[in-house]
């Protein structure tokens, strides 16, 4: 659904649940963004180290590899990738386990809150 | 000089010794002297007459001076008067050399045994002169008692001192009580009687001194019969010795010796019949020198007395066991171990592990030097096998616990994944149906909720079981409003017969879903076990800092046995089990976690009147708790 044409905002999907990752990257292209997926912390860390950058980070927290936390700590320590928003689905997150992120969603997520929390913090399809 | 002459009491046979060669004359001096009573013994001037001295006359009558100075340096007749009669002796020589009294021959025969006479008198009172002091000096306590009414005749200082009063010369009434007369006149009676000596040893002896204090002594004595120089019993001659000193001591000593047997026969029980095995190991080399029954029970049938711990127990011998009871024994420090594992020959004959208590002290003789050590043991082996099965079962049901809630964790995590991605895609499908379609789709939506809100029940119900406090997400919400919706959303299902009572403005600051998952869990509570149709309530009231939420049905009520554990993990009531409702049998239990959580707590209230009444008291705003 992507065209060259047309600007998209891109969301980084880090999930390691196939149907979950993909469910949510379904969702976000009939929503109108670019969608970037990672299925733990490393390969995620990977598409940040290439332009473009994404806009915001959608982030499970149990995965195998790299977990979330670990992940987060190497943003949050990074300045180019600091600013950049991540917001946390996960049936485990907690205020703590979640420090550094915008916010968390517990599984089974909304899609529909997703979305509210992605708009929040893009500029444009909001 | 035992005389059985008995008819005449004045007559006292004395005997002379007559020295002379002339045997005309001696003859005719024995004649005379005979006549007048004495007996006489006629020896010639020669040795002969030295071997007669040990026959002790009264008297020696000599005509010649030439044995003179002998007889007077023989002892036993140094006091014997000696007479001279003589017509050409030396009258000074004679007295020079020990004569007493000088007649010249021819005598007449009426100055002889006048001389005689008054020598043999004169004598006799200077010998009962040396009586009276010996017997008044002497070191013993002595009396002579006389007469039918045994008067003392004497009695010396000594005696006086004992009895503590004054004897001599008074009656016996006059020096004793009637109680002591009683005691003591049947001894005198008897051996003035009889003749035979009373011997007495260690008798006790009340006396009152002069003050009246009594004193109790111990004394030995002898009562020999007092005869006059006839040989007739006149009285009593008594010597006493005080040996209330010794016989204390004795007596001290013989109770010290009763007292240590009655001590030793005490230990010899307490040894006996200890419920634990008991031994005494003596000496440098340890050897067993004592052991109970208890002890040879231990481990297995052995010889012990007379052994060292190593020839007893050789399958110890390399251990650290002897090694041990030698320190207790050079150092005195007292050796405790409890449960000590030892490996030891059975009585089947087998060498097992076997577990033991122990104390070894060191035993120390009346020098205070170490004499041998004192073991105490008891065979524990049964009791630390059976704690162990016992240890090893808690442990193994630990395992078993910690697993079934991993488990549970797991599951209700891992379960939760592909509700999502199935939740997920269902919501992408409302995106894009309409229809019959979109209401399909929606119905898999909420069945993947409550789906989700068992398992969260579930994971939250295994956290409070573990102990752990349910986490709490904090915000400012009207508790009416909440109440209000979930009553709502509740009522889709259950029909219109829920009302909420309470004030409109009241704000608590709770967790929201919390709050929510507690008022749907006691709302489903009621319409499962209340009477149906009837009205459900749901009631709350702000009391201070705290806020009173209740759910009310009517119907049966719960039984009171299961009130107690209704709010246990798992634990539905009786009546629940019996009952046609299925459900986690959870709810309860989150509904305390939950109240626990909030620093609250939960009560029920449940009358067939009245009907079942589920209270909350939860703090209006926990903010505030820690």
């Amino acid at each position: 659904m992507n065209s060259p044409n047309i600007k998209y905002e891109t969301i980084l999907v880090v999930e390691d649940d196939y149907d979950i990752r993909e469910s949510i990257k379904d969702f976000l292209e009939i929503e109108k963004y670019s969608v970037l997926t990672a299925s733990n912390g490393e390969e995620a860390l990977e598409h940040l180290k290439h332009a473009p950058k994404p806009c915001f980070v959608l982030l499970d927290m149990m995965m195998p590899i790299m977990d979330g936390r670990a992940f987060l700590d190497i943003m949050m320590k990074d300045a180019v990738l600091a600013p950049i928003p991540v917001f946390v689905i996960s049936a485990v997150a907690t205020k703590e386990n979640t420090r550094g992120s915008v916010g968390f969603i517990k599984k089974p997520a909304d899609l529909d809150m997703i979305l509210k929390m992605i708009k929040s913090y893009t500029t444009s399809n909001g | 000089m035992e005389v059985s002459i008995s008819s005449i009491e004045a007559y006292i046979l004395r005997m002379i010794l007559v020295i002379d060669d002339n045997e005309v004359q001696s003859s005719s001096f024995k004649n005379l002297l005979e006549k007048n009573g004495y007996q006489v013994l006629v020896s010639k001037q020669s040795e002969e007459a030295l071997h007669l001295v040990g026959i002790n006359p009264d008297l020696i009558l000599l005509t010649s001076l030439t044995l003179c100075k002998r007889l007077r340096l023989e002892k036993s007749l140094s006091l014997i008067p000696i007479i001279l009669v003589s017509g050409s002796e030396d009258p000074l020589m004679a007295i020079d050399l020990g004569v007493d009294a000088y007649l010249p021959a021819p005598i007449d025969p009426k100055i002889l045994l006048s001389t005689i006479k008054s020598w043999i008198r004169v004598s006799k009172a200077q010998a009962n002169e040396n009586l009276y002091e010996f017997f008044m000096q002497a070191p013993i306590p002595m009396f002579i008692v006389e007469g039918n009414d045994y008067s003392f005749r004497l009695a010396n200082p000594n005696y006086e001192k004992l009895i503590g009063r004054r004897a001599s010369g008074k009656t016996l009434h006059e020096v004793f009580s009637q109680d002591e007369i009683a005691h003591i006149m049947p001894l005198f009676d008897s051996v003035s009687k009889t003749g035979t000596p009373h011997i007495g040893n260690e008798q006790p002896l009340l006396i009152k001194d002069e003050s009246g204090q009594s004193k109790n002594l111990w004394v030995d004595f002898g009562y020999h019969p007092f005869r006059d120089v006839a040989g007739r019993i006149k009285g009593v001659l008594a010597f006493v010795q005080d040996v209330t000193t010794q016989t204390n001591a004795k007596k001290l000593l013989e109770v010290a010796a009763l007292e240590l047997s009655t001590q030793t026969l005490k230990f010899e029980t307490i040894i006996k019949y200890a419920p634990a095995g008991i031994a005494v190991l003596k000496g440098h080399d340890l050897i067993f020198e004592q052991v109970n029954s208890k002890w040879r029970d231990l481990v297995s049938e052995r010889d012990y007395i007379g052994k060292s711990f190593s020839e007893v127990f050789p399958e110890l011998a390399d251990g650290p066991l002897p090694k041990i009871i030698r320190e207790v024994f050079l150092t005195g420090k007292t050796f405790v171990a409890n449960e000590m594992k030892l490996t030891v020959r059975t009585r089947a004959g087998t060498i097992e592990d076997q577990y033991f208590n122990f104390s070894y002290i060191q035993l120390t003789d009346a020098k205070k030097q170490p004499y041998g050590i004192f073991g105490h043991s008891v065979n524990v082996t049964a009791r630390v096998l059976s704690r162990n099965e016992v240890d090893q079962n808690v442990i193994e049901l630990e395992k078993e616990r910690d697993l079934r809630e991993k488990f549970v964790t797991t599951l209700t995590h891992d379960l939760r994944t592909p509700l999502t991605a199935a939740k997920m895609s269902a919501q992408i499908l409302t995106k894009t149906v309409e229809g019959n379609s979109l209401k399909f789709a929606n119905r898999i939506i909420k069945n993947m909720d409550r789906a989700d809100m068992m398992i969260r029940d579930l994971l939250d119900a295994s956290k409070i079981k573990a102990g752990e406090k349910v986490s709490m997400d904090l915000s400012q919400f009207m508790l009416h409003e909440l109440a209000t919706t979930t009553a709502e959303d509740l009522s889709i299902v259950h029909g219109n017969r829920f009302e909420v009572k309470g004030s409109a403005k009241l704000e608590v600051f709770w967790d929201l879903d919390v709050t929510r998952r507690i008022l749907e869990n006691l709302i489903t509570n009621a319409v499962k076990y209340g009477s149906p149709q009837t009205p459900i309530t749901i009631l709350f009231e702000q009391k201070q800092r705290f806020v009173e939420l209740s759910v009310h049905n009517l119907g049966k009520p719960i039984p009171f046995e299961d009130q107690a554990n209704l709010f246990d993990y798992y634990k539905r009531s009786e009546s629940a089990e019996r009952g046609v409702q299925k459900g986690w049998g959870i709810g309860l239990t989150l509904v305390r976690g939950f109240a626990d959580a909030m620093g609250g707590s939960v009560s029920v209230i449940s009358s067939p009147e009245q009907g079942t009444k589920f209270n909350l008291l939860i703090p209006i705003d926990l903010r505030t708790q820690t």
